[in-house]
């Protein structure tokens, strides 16, 4: 534990708390609530507060609750601050203005919320996803005892750090070197909001994506920030700039998602069905022993109308660590990754950090209690 | 380990149930690796003819539903291809 760890967990961000105006069922006018919450901790962790408050004034019914950021209806499942550095940083709100509602969830946009046991769902399998990345399995994370998975949720609801780091030394999740020589992988979680200024209006300006980065170049030097950046970048640029309005990305864990019924609605409706083909025009026999193996082909409807630029994805994509960066869009990102560390729109924890860093050492210190280290880039111009 | 070449996007799924879901008659298919993880549980949902299906990687997690496929093959397949665990009932919470 480290004084960067203790200040990076004593962050809060002051909070203005608003009932949505059209969830009063009373003549009484409803407070302006102020709240301060840990960074990492999770905004649904104000509710029970908030609810004693306003409970008197809803109507009778089931409260679900939701927050709403300028028209925007917030993910639960993402760290609070991670939130904030996402759609309120770059205009520097503060207090961060927020609605409650306890109505109409808008479950085309959000995942179902099952309440908090959904929450601590969603970061127990974000904690194990980490834990397959650094040592290769979760197996440490599923055996903890109830008792003990419960006392990690209640530090990381009330952004205590000590008992939690205890816990974590106790799981042994930091990264280590994996079978088969590969250097040990840092699990990152990396948003690249296109288009700065104004305020969001929907995620389809946001791309997301979790995965292992290495933390070991090939020479045994350490993986700065920017080697780990600049491939993801040209991929997350290339992506939203091509024919993929899919970029529109919801994290929010399949289990959770499946388990709300209308669900496809969530997921970009534009990708065409599933649909097993038989064609085998694709089939290679000599090297994949389909045996009783269906090809899965993309229907029509999800067929890349971009190809030209699949393949600079293609091929930056396979640089999962760094070297090959996609040619077109090397210098791009390069650029890209500068201005906005010059312009502090890349955002861990809510601070810049030099691109220099190591990326290991910015996971140890600055990683969310799910153990990813996530990382918020604002791309426009 | 997986290096994909860049002519084939294709990563190859293979479905282990668990609990008692059932075993699929097809438990392997061949996929566009830009696909979203998304895809594949819609696929599942209908085999199974379930509107609920419980989506697993390494008998541990559920990665997000929008992440590529690709990715998550390169991040957690073993021997070139990517085992996904369905179940019918929360398994591994």
């Amino acid at each position: 534990m480290t004084d960067i760890a203790e200040q990076c967990w004593r962050a809060a961000i002051p909070v203005q708390l608003r009932l949505a105006e059209n969830e009063v069922s009373s003549l009484e006018h409803p407070p302006v609530l102020y709240f301060l919450v840990p960074r990492q901790s999770y905004l649904h962790s104000l509710v029970p507060r908030a609810l004693q408050m306003l409970e008197h004034l809803l109507p009778p019914g089931d409260h679900v609750p939701w927050f709403e950021h300028a028209h925007l209806p917030l993910k639960w499942g993402v760290p609070a601050g991670v939130l904030y550095d996402l759609v309120a940083a770059p205009s520097a709100e503060l207090p961060w203005r927020l609605t409650i509602h306890f109505r109409s969830y808008p479950d085309r946009l959000l995942a179902a919320y099952g309440g908090e046991a959904a929450l601590r769902a969603s970061f127990f399998t974000s904690l194990k996803e980490a834990a397959c990345i650094c040592r290769g399995s979760a197996q440490r994370v599923m055996e903890m005892a109830a008792g003990a998975q419960e006392d990690l949720w209640r530090q990381v609801v009330s952004s205590s750090l000590q008992p939690y780091s205890q816990v974590m030394a106790s799981l042994q999740l930091a990264p280590v070197a994996q079978r088969g020589g590969r250097p040990p992988a840092i699990p990152i979680r990396l948003y690249v909001r296109q288009g700065v200024g104004g305020y969001l209006s929907s995620y389809e300006d946001i791309s997301v994506t979790s995965r292992p980065v290495e933390a070991l170049a090939a020479d045994g030097s350490a993986v700065t920030l920017r080697q780990a950046l600049l491939p993801l970048l040209a991929e997350c640029v290339t992506g939203s700039r091509g024919a993929d309005s899919t970029a529109a990305s919801l994290t929010v864990p399949a289990t959770l998602l499946a388990a709300s019924s209308g669900s496809t609605t969530l997921v970009g409706n534009d990708r065409g069905s599933l649909e097993a083909a038989t064609a085998s025009s694709d089939a290679k026999p000599a090297a994949e022993p389909e045996v009783g193996a269906a090809l899965v082909e993309a229907g029509s409807g999800a067929a890349e109308s971009g190809d030209a630029s699949s393949p600079a994805r293609d091929s930056t994509s396979n640089a999962a660590g760094h070297d090959e960066t996609g040619v077109g869009g090397a210098t791009e990102s390069t650029c890209l990754l500068e201005a906005s560390v010059a312009q502090r729109r890349l955002l861990v924890a809510g601070t810049t950090p030099p691109l220099d860093a190591p990326l290991a050492w910015l996971h140890a210190q600055l990683h969310a209690p799910d153990f990813f280290l996530y990382i918020v880039l604002h791309a426009g111009r | 380990m997986s290096e994909t070449p860049a002519a084939d996007t294709k990563v190859v799924i293979f479905f282990k149930q668990t609990g008692d879901a059932p075993i699929l008659k097809q438990n392997k298919v061949k996929i566009d690796g830009q696909e979203r993880f998304s895809k594949l549980v819609d696929f599942l949902r209908k085999k199974l003819g379930r509107d609920q299906v419980f989506v697993y990687l390494k008998e541990a997690f559920s990665p997000a539903l929008d992440e590529r496929i690709a990715v998550l093959h390169e991040a957690f397949g073993v021997d070139g291809r990517l085992v996904v665990n369905y179940a019918l009932t929360p398994a591994w919470g």
